[in-house]
């Protein structure tokens, strides 16, 4: 189970693969309406997993998305950068301190984004 | 029952994080500043409330100023150890470019507010007559 920590406080956090490598730093996480129901809301948010990257210009910038609409270079950049972008279910997630840790390896992760 | 107009999935950074909060009738609350997560009886997370003020964004601004946005947080609460302060899922209605509730924004805590409100706004001659 992971500490009792809110959202945006996992963001940052470096992320270990099961081979000790670092994959990247956790850069959002995925929501998916299927949660508990809660009255006058419907099912709630569950966390599906992170989206992890390797920090990068682009990141800061914040146009790492793959639909981001241009202008170009910028576009084809940012496109560029969410392709290395890494989604971790969050049941392979394991909390060390301040480290994430997943048991897949690196090129078991899926792309972040489709 | 009505239930929230919310998309099916998103991503919590992209589209909830550092969102406009709007009340009922349109009137800006608050910024979400982080989410709250719960487990349900499986040990599965879910967000269970939106969480706002400076209690919720120092943390999650790194380094000396996260942590003087915190303790300076924590001096004015008169709690052991307070807690952000939050808004309930069942409160929102809709989430698109803001998050939208079902409640007025005087239903809503915001300690902030209310305390510059008593202290400075309600001492200035006149406050008392606006519209």
């Amino acid at each position: 189970m992971a500490p009792d920590l809110p959202v945006g406080q996992l963001f940052g956090r470096p992320v270990i693969d099961s081979d000790g490598r670092t994959i990247g730093h956790v850069h959002d996480a995925r929501l998916r309406r299927d949660g508990p129901f809660i009255a006058g809301f419907g099912p709630a948010y569950r966390i599906e997993g992170l989206l992890v990257r390797l920090r990068s210009i682009a990141g800061r910038l914040g146009i790492d998305r793959p639909n981001i609409a241009g202008p170009w270079p910028l576009d084809v950049w940012g496109r560029r950068a969410a392709r290395r972008a890494r989604f971790i279910p969050w049941d392979t997630v394991t909390f060390e301190d301040d480290v994430l840790r997943t048991r897949l390896t690196a090129a078991e992760l899926s792309p972040g984004y489709e | 029952m009505t239930l929230a107009r919310v998309p099916d999935g998103l991503d919590a950074g992209l589209a909830l994080l550092d969102r406009q909060i709007v009340d009922c009738d349109g009137r800006p609350v608050a910024k979400v500043d982080d989410l709250e997560i719960a487990y349900d009886a499986e040990g599965r997370p879910y967000i269970s409330a939106l969480l706002y003020g400076a209690g919720a964004a120092g943390p999650r601004i790194r380094g000396g100023v996260g942590r003087a946005i915190t303790a300076i947080w924590r001096r004015f609460r008169p709690e052991f150890d307070p807690r952000p302060a939050r808004i309930p899922l069942n409160h929102v209605s809709g989430i698109d470019s803001a998050v939208h509730l079902s409640i007025p924004v005087t239903a809503i805590d915001l300690p902030v507010t209310t305390w510059v409100n008593d202290r400075i706004i309600r001492k200035i001659p006149g406050a008392g007559h606006g519209a």
